[in-house]
């Protein structure tokens, strides 16, 4: 056996504790139970939600993220430097702290209570993003990080405005990073669930996403919480092959 | 770009300058568009000047500076404070390859012409690579380290400029890389500046004028033989001051 395949057999305890449940859902799930989730009316309302709710979240994070991951690449300010601690908190918070967070800012008495936010279609993209945005703007950070500014002087000392050096050269060599970042929040938001049921609820249709359908199923009937599951691992693995399709 | 279609007939650096680590660099040079070597060892100022000169540098690295360069056209004088650094004509290739990784060969070489809406003959193009080598759709990130000098070299000299900024451009490559693209710098239809640690490089390329640098300074500006002779006449002088410059010039021209 070569060093390399010793090596990778240190990876089996881990390939099998995702492997081995994922498998489970396949194997414990039947064709008739199958049929039941899809005739299930929360199925295809939740789908629908959770697909348009997360790519606008990622659309969000692009517009807005990206020009901050390329001022926190660029900028050797210390406020730059606060700014990346603050955009990385909430990888470090329980998903229900920032529910809880978004309540209290977004809520009635809140500074941001005049919105009407919570409970709304508008509350599960505002709670998606804001769980999401440290995966995308601090992988952005590093995809522009890696463009060296020479280039960038070399193309302004060819003529090209700093613009013009941006769009063609900055920008394009940083898109597989940009995409690989948009991968990650996206997936993130797809499966955003704490933060959703406190700031927008469980309600079927309107703030009811994917997960969260998986929630009110598992409550009352396991076996639709199992084929909704199924159902959600092989959409998120379409998504997962669609992404690399695109960004080929 | 200023001053197109007119020609270069003289230009002028003045550079005073303290950096964050604590260098300085204080130069003035005024030339004509013969080559010009700036030579020195390495901290000495060279690359930091070609980096001014080509508003190349992180601004927060500079405590203080004071730049001013001004080219002479034909009658009319233009200092370029005021102009924005894309639009001032300076061409310039630092140390490590500078090809765009993500565009063709092809792409690259016409990336000049290309953002200054300026058109090139297809038939120039084909000569050029033909003169390279390469391919037009090979991608820059494809090609050898000495490919890619050549390519960035090329670039630079095909892209309507008034002055060539070459950050040691021979270093590390292989003698036949050396020769072309030696033959090219010396062919350079602009104003060449030159900055290298390597005295060997200013004979082949029979540069002209050299002007030595030692910690951001000048202290010496002639002819490759009057550096010759300055640094055995130096040799007898028992200044103090002196005594590193000598050091430095023995190292070299030694």
């Amino acid at each position: 056996m070569t060093r390399g395949a010793s090596v990778a057999l240190l990876g089996i305890p881990i390939l099998a504790l995702v492997g081995i449940p994922l498998m489970g859902l396949f194997v414990s799930s039947s064709p008739n139970e199958l049929s039941d989730a899809f005739r299930n009316p929360a199925l295809f309302p939740s789908i629908w939600l959770s697909l348009w709710t997360s790519t606008l979240s990622a659309l969000l994070l692009v517009f807005s993220g990206t020009p901050l991951a390329y001022w926190l690449a660029r900028s050797p300010s210390r406020l730059a430097w606060v700014v990346e601690r603050v955009v990385q908190i909430p990888i470090l918070l329980p998903p229900a702290v920032i529910g809880v967070a978004l309540l209290i800012a977004f809520g009635r008495s809140g500074p941001l209570g005049g919105l009407g936010l919570p409970f709304s279609s508008s509350a599960v993209i505002v709670a998606q993003s804001v769980v999401a945005a440290p995966f995308y703007i601090l992988g952005a950070k590093a995809a522009f990080t890696k463009v060296e500014p020479d280039l960038l002087y070399v193309a302004q000392s060819l003529g090209a405005s700093p613009q013009k050096a941006f769009r063609r050269i900055g920008l394009p060599i940083a898109v597989p990073g940009l995409i690989l970042a948009l991968t990650l929040a996206w997936s993130r938001a797809l499966g955003e669930f704490g933060a959703t049921l406190l700031f927008a609820g469980n309600l079927s249709g309107r703030t009811q996403t994917m997960p969260l359908a998986i929630l009110s199923a598992f409550e009352s009937d396991l076996d639709l919480a199992i084929a909704l599951s199924l159902i959600f691992v092989c959409l998120a693995l379409a998504f997962l092959v669609g992404i690399r399709r695109i960004a080929e | 770009m200023i001053g197109r279609d007119k020609e270069l007939r003289s230009w002028q650096l003045h550079v005073q300058a303290r950096f964050s680590r604590g260098f300085t660099l204080d130069l003035s040079i005024e030339s004509d568009t013969r080559p010009l070597v700036l030579i020195g060892p390495n901290g000495s100022g060279k690359s930091t000047t070609l980096r001014l000169l080509a508003s190349a540098l992180n601004t927060s690295s500079i405590e203080m500076q004071n730049v001013k360069v001004c080219f002479q056209f034909d009658q009319e004088v233009l200092e370029l404070k005021d102009v924005r650094p894309h639009a001032r004509g300076i061409a310039w290739l630092p140390q490590n390859a500078s090809v765009f990784p993500h565009l063709s060969v092809l792409e690259n070489l016409r990336f000049g012409h290309d953002v200054q809406h300026q058109t090139i003959e297809q038939k120039v193009l084909e000569e050029k690579l033909e003169e390279l080598g390469l391919h037009a759709d090979q991608q820059g990130r494809e090609l050898s380290g000495g490919e890619a000098r050549k390519l960035a070299l090329a670039r630079a000299l095909i892209t309507p400029h008034h002055l060539l900024l070459l950050d040691e451009p021979l270093a590390n490559l292989d003698p036949i890389a050396r020769q072309e693209l030696s033959k090219m710098i010396r062919h350079a239809p602009s104003a060449v500046v030159l900055a290298t640690h390597d005295i060997r490089l200013v004979e082949s390329l029979e540069m002209p004028r050299v002007v030595a640098l030692h910690r951001g300074a000048p202290f010496f500006d002639g002819s490759l033989s009057e550096l010759r002779a300055a640094s055995i006449a130096r040799s007898r002088s028992d200044a103090m001051i002196q005594a590193e410059h000598q050091r430095f010039l023995r190292a070299f021209v030694a």
